[in-house]
């Protein structure tokens, strides 16, 4: 309650779809983030084997994975937080090093969820970061009271840390990152944790940053999530990139599918099957048919099979998701190596 | 941010109790010896500055810092030392220093000196309790020292402002142990226990005589050159020793730690 009554100082909500028009119009050729063949093994096993991708200026660039996948390694080892086995990293046009602060300071970041000393009350935990950086201590306050108030957490930014539920402490650790007007953000898993509410005050502070000019690279398992808020993907599997590219551009390359309700619908099966060979035709259930391919006409498939004496109840064209993309991709189920 | 670790160190409540307990240390050992003890019964023998007790009461602090200087001192500096980079692995703040940006060099070198100023205020705290108790329950005048001559009050104090300075340095060592532990693990516990381990194994070795070859090395081997103030002449060999022994301590910790956390992968 606490939490929700002084919400967000943003602008109301605008429509993401046209938000995302915008953001795509001024993507720039140039990469914030650029990695080529990095690898990182932990005792024997390859967590990231070979990873080559970038992140365009301007984009919303979500990293898309199963668990275990390696998201959050790769962003630790873009952040310089552990090292590179081999292959290199750049961020913001500089080269990434272990333990290298320099590229970080135009670099606001969540990195597998916050992380603040128990006792500190929140608005210290997080200005703390900003006296790290030489910042003045009372300066430090003021921006971190600003950077709670955009988490909508202002009437607990005086409570220690370790009375926070767990949607209070993401809020907060998204605060953190915030702390500092930057160029690029990383949020690796921005929304875990957070009630629905909380999840769409993400999505629009995520929306704001990117219209302000930044770059966002968040990473998430949350399909719907992704497919709101990002311009970009790429989806992981065992540490490489099975695909990347404009949203827009991986979802219209899946194929369509047309759902269709008809009685019988094993015998249905055969008559489609005859007028499209290519498609991929499943029976779905006692009364469902599936059909997956290109030039499926669903108004020529009705035609034919009530002049073929078939009852169809219904048709339905279906958009692949993202989802369906990623499950095709990444294979069913979520295999944790 | 040096300014903002003290802070961290000196707000939280579990270092605030830390400190209240080696405060009232003094005072215990004050009251026990004035409402229970005999005077000075055991011919000399004990613990220095324990025969004096009832004499004077600048000895009260002498006897405290004695006392903690073995074991709830270095305990004290290694809870806070061992904390203070395994501590923030273990909540998962020390991602958020390091990103937010800050080197890993300065972390750790404002993390070390910040734990050795508490070693400094801890062993304060203690001298400061034991005089404002030894006040209260023992009559106060000129000061008859160990080797028998008298000095002025004054003269006392201030030696025993120095006694303080010279537990505080004593501590150094500890904190470059255990701050050198603590780049190691994300258990402050585990930290904590070593600095404080080798404190204890280092105390234990120091009078074994097959080992006199190495006990100048050990990081507690002048631990009592402090006593010496109390001398006439006041002899400062020991405490000069004492120094040297702590900074080389100091900067095997500073050397080690710097190592080991500037190329260490951080994954908490």
């Amino acid at each position: 309650m606490l939490v929700r009554s002084s919400c967000l100082c943003l602008r109301p909500t605008r429509h993401f779809s046209a938000t995302l028009e915008i953001r795509e119009s001024r993507i720039s050729a140039s990469s914030v983030v650029e990695a080529k063949g990095i690898s990182k093994s932990f005792k024997n096993q390859r967590v990231v084997d070979d990873l080559s991708f970038e992140v365009p200026s301007g984009s919303v660039f979500g990293l898309l994975g199963p668990n275990g996948s390696g998201k959050t390694t790769t962003i630790r080892m873009v952040l310089g937080l552990i090292q590179i086995d081999s292959g290199e990293a750049s961020i913001l046009g500089k080269r990434v090093k272990l333990g290298d602060a320099k590229a970080l300071e135009k670099v606001g970041c969540l990195i597998e969820g916050p992380g603040f000393p128990g006792h500190l009350p929140g608005a210290e935990a997080v200005a703390r970061l900003a006296i790290a950086r030489k910042v003045s201590r009372r300066k430090s306050m003021a921006l971190a009271e600003a950077a709670i108030a955009k988490v909508g957490l202002s009437s607990a930014a005086g409570k220690p840390v370790k009375s926070y539920s767990l949607g209070m402490k993401q809020r907060l650790g998204l605060a953190q990152a915030l702390l500092f007007p930057r160029e690029l953000y990383i949020l690796d898993e921005p929304t875990n944790g957070l009630d629905p509410s909380g999840m769409k005050e993400v999505r629009e502070i995520v929306g704001q940053l990117a219209k302000e000019g930044s770059t966002v690279l968040l990473s998430s398992h949350l399909l719907g999530e992704v497919e709101a808020i990002c311009s970009h993907i790429g989806i992981m599997k065992a540490g490489q990139m099975l695909s990347i590219g404009r949203i827009s551009d991986l979802v219209a390359s899946a194929l369509p599918e047309l759902i269709v309700g008809v009685q019988r619908s094993e015998v249905a099966a055969e008559v489609a099957k005859a007028m499209y060979p290519d498609a991929e035709i499943t029976i779905t259930g006692p009364d469902l048919l599936s059909l997956v391919g290109n030039g499926v006409d669903s108004a020529q498939l009705n035609e034919r099979l009530i002049a073929e004496g078939f009852r169809v109840h219904s048709l339905i064209p279906s958009r692949r998701s993202l989802e369906d993309v990623f499950v095709s991709l990444t294979g069913e189920g979520f295999g944790v190596r | 941010m040096f300014a903002e670790e003290l802070r961290l160190i000196f707000r939280r409540p579990r270092n605030i109790v830390i400190l209240t307990l080696l405060g009232l240390v003094p005072a215990l050992l004050g009251f026990l010896v004035k409402y229970f003890g005999g005077h000075g019964g055991n011919g000399g023998q004990g613990p220095p500055f324990f025969q004096q007790l009832t004499q004077n009461s600048l000895f009260l602090s002498l006897v405290g810092l004695v006392t903690i200087e073995t074991f709830l001192l270095p305990m004290a500096v290694a809870f806070v030392a061992g904390d203070s980079i395994a501590g923030e692995a273990q909540s998962g703040a020390l991602r958020y220093l390091l990103v937010a940006p800050i080197s890993r060099t300065r972390l750790a070198l404002t993390k070390m000196a910040a734990s050795i100023v508490f070693g400094f205020v801890a062993s304060f705290v203690v001298m400061g309790s034991g005089w404002l108790f030894g006040l209260l329950l023992f009559p106060h005048g000129a000061v008859v020292t160990l080797s028998g001559t008298v000095i002025s009050e004054g003269h006392a104090f201030i030696l025993s402002v120095q006694a303080a300075l010279a537990v505080g340095i004593a501590m150094v060592s500890v904190v470059a142990i255990s701050t050198y532990a603590s780049t190691y693990t994300e258990s402050p516990i585990a930290a904590v226990a070593i600095g404080l381990g080798v404190a204890i194994v280092s105390e234990i070795l120091d009078p074994i005589p097959q080992l006199q070859a190495i006990a100048t090395l050990l990081p507690s081997h002048y631990w009592q050159a402090f006593i010496d103030l109390f001398r006439t002449p006041t002899n400062y060999s020991q405490l000069i020793k004492e120094v040297i022994s702590q900074l080389s301590w100091l900067l095997i910790g500073v050397v080690g730690s710097l190592l080991n956390f500037r190329s260490k992968d951080i994954l908490t």
